[in-house]
């Protein structure tokens, strides 16, 4: 790819970003969020086009526009976010848009192609069951069958967008090794991420983008983490050592009260995931991690003690009261704050205007309202304020806040979280999407409200994040809890056994 | 990140500018179509837009006309604040013009400041209670309002018309339509031609907006729109919200149907719900659920409907070119709305 | 009743089935591609104008039904350019349309016959026997002696299901319904399909008011459609968006309709007005019915952006 720019509105995504990639060759593109790596595959995979630049093919200069130029010349992409018929099987999904032109309109000879895709399957050690209906089936299963629509296609160049966010370790250890093992058939991969960490084995070359420019390459054997991240954010970043000055160690044997209990929770599993008799105890003062691949409950467990879901057994004590009938408002009410998982779907109103938005959870509070009517010169302060102390980029508070970038939605799903004193705040990857200077400090606030006395849940599925901040972490495996671990005791690999269904001391269910 | 940019006063002139443009292109497509009827285009236009200010009468019928579509267009803007169509205004209407009739053909001798209240709140109940049905459909199975309103409006057809001609049926009419209601059930009017009905749109308006977009309720109600999940999740009970909205909104319409009986017509007359509900929903859409705004596009509307009603009178087009130009006219201010966000 | 009044009346079920199921399957087609396209009642007015009016001057049957189809197209065409390249919400550009249509419709007729007191006819479309079975007894006389546009119906029936259930193509489609970004990603030209099938759907309803005009009625009045069209939208959801479990709906909603006329005429001690709200009763039970297995295309009625953030 030579000279790539790419424009989206006032932003330059792109700017003359030249890359190469040989055959049989493994590159990790790596980057912050938002540097424009997932743009430039993107391009090159047909669903964006660039404002300058050529792509060149095998030696040959090429003009893709769409997709399917994009497969015909055997590049293959597997996105981030699953591009998937839930409501098709497995089969279906693999041979999906393979036929063309006569071969269409006849009926389809479904053994051909499972004969094939079994093949497939043995060849490369990618099992995966053909006939389920593809929204039941686990995000590593579903990676595999993105992975087999590319083998099925004789992709030649395979992109993978940060194929390790759904795995667990061992997981993320398995889809390297048939990384390599593509290799080895002369495929090319393209690993795009931002976990260096993981890569370093793995990959031939690393190419670094920030904010949209090329800033340069690393060969194999000079990769060092440290080395990559400089490169990536263009200062020497430690967020270890800056983030455990900030955290107030526990003097041992100092008892904290214990401010949230939850006995058994238990829930139908209509919502999602079915919770199978939850216990945890949080202390006051105390950031409590709940580690786990995505999809295991994490998200069901946040909302069942938010209130959104109702649990069949169970109780839920928060500062010696049961709360367990209390309903979301009452629990608001008591203190509790939520940043949701999804700040597009379950974070913001995009019609409303970002004051609105602000005090969404808030408006029948006293502050906000009198006899009905809402008191909007308090509400626009509120949020005046929130766009200065968070630097959301806003020319006003009330603009819509769907015209914001998601990075600035999550700000304000953020300030509206920490607004009025937080008791007890449910944070679900709150650092999701943003750049490690925003991370930092949303990471530092985080640390910082622990420090005041609030209890912060933190659910992440990024582990060393949240082995930096806990002081507790909880594992989540298909709804049940498979393990609490203190900080001193935190280990990764023990992390990751129990993130597969390993118990400590036995195999789980 | 992007800087975005101030909106000012000019840019509001210039999104004025493009809805005129937007209304201008529909009344031209109007224009191509009288051409090939061999119909006087100049002419037609200002019979469309001038009639209403021709003379005093005309300009009290525009004025008779804005009422009913003005409600009706609160009575569709109202569930639309939650995302909801509510296309089955025009059943709930009908359902306030039975109950009125029945009120004002049944309760006779006594006096008007008993039976207008009395009339005017069935009315509004009848309506809540049409729309009642659907919500509740919405509510306990999720089926959707577009398809379960206007079902209840067929049904409200057959309903009106066994009315009609049963028990109160005028036999002296044409038509089916009931005998009259008795006089003290009458609005009041002011001055010689309008009543006080229309000061009921006034009313609302002011009310409606304070609702919608000042209390707490209104917030619920937009949020809940706005995103149902997210609403959801912090704790406004949206699952109720989207039917209550298409019960106050059958209120609303209901009223409507109540005033044009006490109003207007004096009984209850098959097919007195006129079109008032295709122009309701435009008019609404047009404001975006405004109910200020409203008041301008219904009565921008409602000149229209004068205009080309006397179009027919006089010149013979077919009055169902108003109709062809007035849902153009919305879809291209839409398109107005489209191409301006790209251009973002 | 005779034998012969049963025959035809159970043969009318046959044909008060083509325009529900026509325009059933038109709305099918739309959202199989994600299009919800709601304006099928006006739709159906203006195919029933154009073709009744086509048909009393060119005394063509053909023409009437290709003209019914055209005005489909062109409603279609407002349909796809609004909802699919505009990306104006389906549901508002649909009552849109389906006021417009409405208008348009019955302006049309209105300008070419204007109001008379005897509205003009057409004879109504000749049936074809088929030889040999139209023999069969009791069944014969009911399924194989029915116009043309009954047996194309049924043909376009099994046409569609073949198509969308058993080639890779329909595959193909079916994805572009429910999850266009990921069959954008495999190469499936998701915008070409959108417009294309919103206008086959569109066309699908055109014909079925043509249809109206030129096989059930003969005549054209503004009343011709009188919920049929929002009915079919109640069918098509309980058809499961599957063209063989609407024609299955499409007969049994023109069973209740033939049923309604039956009890009319036979003079049942109820109201008539009570009957004729039979059917919009029936469908109200039936869309409660089928909300406790709602399984329709899971993108239908969102707008497909490629370059949309998806976060």
């Amino acid at each position: 790819m030579k000279e790539i720019s790419k424009r989206f509105g006032e932003v330059q995504a792109l700017d003359n970003v030249s890359m190469k990639i040989g055959s049989g060759e493994i590159v990790g593109l790596v980057g912050e969020n938002g540097a424009g790596k997932t743009t430039l595959m993107n391009i090159l995979y047909g669903l964006y086009k660039a404002d300058k630049g050529r792509i060149i093919v095998n030696g040959r200069e090429t003009n893709i526009q769409s997709p399917k130029d994009a497969i015909s010349h055997k590049i293959f992409m597997v996105h981030q976010h699953f591009k998937l018929i839930g409501n098709f099987t497995s089969l279906e999904n693999i041979i999906l848009g393979s036929t063309s032109g006569r071969e269409d309109f006849k009926r389809m000879n479904l053994q051909v192609y499972r004969k094939r895709i079994e093949e497939l399957m043995r060849e490369h050690k990618l099992e995966i069951p053909l006939d389920e209906k593809v929204k039941n089936l686990p995000a590593g299963t579903q990676q595999r069958i993105e992975i087999l629509k590319a083998l099925y296609r004789m992709a030649e160049l395979l992109i993978l967008d940060e194929p390790t966010t759904n795995l667990t370790p061992q997981e993320t250890d398995e889809l390297l090794r048939s990384v390599l093992e593509m290799k080895k058939r002369g495929i090319s991969v393209v690993l795009i991420t931002h976990k260096i960490r993981e890569i370093v084995e793995t990959v031939d070359r690393v190419v670094v983008l920030r904010k949209g420019k090329l800033v340069g390459e690393v060969p194999k054997n000079e990769i060092t983490p440290e080395k990559v991240v400089e490169m990536m954010v263009g200062r020497k970043v430690d967020l270890e050592s800056e983030l455990s000055n900030i955290i107030v160690p526990r003097a041992p044997g100092a008892e904290e009260a214990e401010i949230l209990r939850i006995e058994g929770i238990s829930t139908t599993g209509d919502e999602g995931i079915k919770l199978k008799d939850i216990s945890l105890a949080v202390r006051r003062g105390e950031i409590f991690g709940i580690a786990g691949v995505s999809g295991n409950g994490q998200k069901e467990l946040c909302e069942t003690i938010m209130g959104i879901h109702r649990p069949i057994k169970g109780r839920i004590i928060y500062n010696g009261k049961d709360l367990s009938e209390a309903d979301v408002k009452e629990r608001i009410k008591q203190g509790f704050r939520f940043i949701p998982e999804d700040r597009m779907i379950d974070g913001s109103l995009p019609t409303m205007t970002l004051s609105e938005n602000i005090i969404l959870g808030f408006q029948n509070f006293e502050q906000f309202q009198r006899h009905g009517l809402l008191l909007y010169e308090k509400i626009n302060e509120s949020a005046r304020k929130a766009i200065a102390e968070y630097e959301i980029r806003a020319p006003n508070e009330k603009i819509r806040v769907g015209k914001l970038s998601g990075g600035n939605i999550q700000k304000v799903v953020v300030a509206r979280a920490l607004l009025l004193e937080p008791g007890l705040l449910i944070a679900y990857n709150p650092t999701r999407g943003l750049d490690i200077g925003a991370t930092e400090k949303i990471l530092r606030q985080i640390v910082e409200l622990r420090n005041s006395g609030v209890s912060i849940i933190m659910v992440s599925e990024d582990l060393d994040e949240l082995m930096l901040v806990s002081d507790k972490i909880a594992v989540m495996y298909k709804g049940e809890i498979m393990g609490i671990l203190s900080k001193e005791s935190f280990d990764k690999s023990k992390i990751g056994l129990m993130m597969a269904g390993i118990r400590e001391g036995g195999i789980g269910k | 990140m992007t800087a975005v940019s101030k909106t000012t006063v000019k840019d509001y002139l210039k999104a004025a500018a493009y809805y005129l443009l937007a209304i201008a292109a529909a009344f031209g497509v109007a224009g191509l179509i009288l051409l090939t009827m061999h119909q006087d285009v100049l002419l037609g236009y200002k019979t469309i837009l001038t009639t209403s200010f021709s003379s005093l009468p005309n300009f009290a019928l525009t004025i008779f006309k804005f009422t009913p579509i003005y409600l009706m267009g609160l009575g569709f803007s109202i569930p639309l604040a939650s995302r909801k169509f509510n296309v089955g205004i025009e059943g709930q209407f009908l359902l306030g013009a039975v109950g009125a009739a029945a009120v004002g053909i049944t309760l006779t001798g006594m006096p008007g400041y008993i039976i207008l209240p009395l009339l005017l709140t069935v009315a509004l109940i009848m309506g809540a209670i049409w729309a009642t049905v659907p919500a509740l459909l919405l509510y306990f199975f999720r089926v959707n309002e577009i398809i379960s309103t206007i079902l209840m409006n067929f049904i409200s057809f057959y309903l009106v018309d066994l009315i009609a001609l049963g028990p109160w049926r005028d036999v002296t009419a044409g038509y089916p339509m009931t005998i009259p209601i008795s006089s003290s059930a009458r609005l009041p009017i002011i001055g010689s031609q309008i009543n006080i009905g229309s000061l009921f749109t006034i009313a609302l308006a002011v009310l409606g907006f304070f609702i919608l977009y000042r209390s707490t309720f209104g917030y619920e109600l937009r949020a809940s729109g706005s995103n149902p999940i997210a609403a959801f999740k912090f704790g406004i009970k949206t699952s109720y919200l989207a039917p209550l909205s298409l019960v106050l909104g059958g209120a609303v319409a209901g009223l409507a149907g109540g005033l044009e009986v006490s109003g207007l017509y004096f009984r209850l007359v098959e097919g007195m719900q006129s079109n008032y509900a295709n122009l309701a929903i435009i008019v609404s859409l047009m404001a975006r659920g405004n109910p200020v705004a409203l008041l301008l596009t219904s009565f921008f509307f409602s000149m229209i409907e004068i205009g080309a009603n006397a179009m027919q009178r006089t010149m013979g087009t077919p009055y169902e070119i108003a109709l062809i130009t007035e849902s153009l006219m919305m879809l291209f201010v839409m398109t107005v709305d489209a191409i301006r966000q790209k251009r973002r | 009743m005779n034998y012969a009044e049963l025959t035809s009346l159970l043969g009318y079920i046959l044909v008060l089935m083509v325009p529900y199921s026509l325009a059933s399957m038109g709305i099918m087609v739309g959202g199989r591609v994600g299009v919800f396209n709601v304006s099928t009642e006006g739709v159906m007015l203006s195919g029933a104008s154009a073709a009744f009016l086509v048909t009393y001057f060119s005394g063509s049957y053909t023409l009437g039904i290709l003209s019914g189809i055209g005005v489909g197209l062109l409603i279609g065409l407002m349909m796809t350019f609004f909802a699919n390249k505009l990306k104006i919400d389906q549901f508002i550009v649909g009552i849109l349309l389906y006021i417009f249509a409405t208008g348009f419709g019955s302006l049309l007729y209105k300008e070419i016959i204007g109001i008379t007191l005897y509205p003009p006819r057409v004879n109504l479309l000749p049936r074809i026997k088929i030889p040999l079975l139209s023999q069969i007894p009791y069944l014969g006389p009911i399924l194989f002696n029915q116009d043309a546009i009954v047996y194309i119906t049924i043909l376009i029936a099994l046409l569609l299901y073949y198509l969308l259930f058993k080639t890779s193509f329909g595959l193909k489609i079916r994805s572009i319904g429910e999850n266009p970004r990921a069959a954008d990603a495999l190469g499936i030209n998701v915008f070409l399909m959108r417009h294309i099938f919103t206008l086959i759907g569109s066309a699908l309803m055109g014909m079925a008011g043509a249809y109206l005009a030129l096989g059930f009625t003969g005549i054209y009045t503004n009343t011709i459609v009188s919920g049929r069209g929002w009915i079919s939208i109640a069918i098509t959801i309980f058809g499961r968006w599957n063209p063989l479990w609407i024609l299955v709906g499409a007969l049994l909603f023109a069973g209740v309709e033939v049923l309604v006329y039956t009890l009319q005429a036979m003079e049942v001690s109820m109201p008539y007005q009570v009957l004729m709200m039979l059917p919009f009763i029936i469908t109200l039970l039936i869309l409660i019915y089928t909300s406790r297995k709602a399984e329709m295309p899971a993108a239908l009625g969102k707008p497909y952006d490629r370059e949309s953030i998806e976060e």
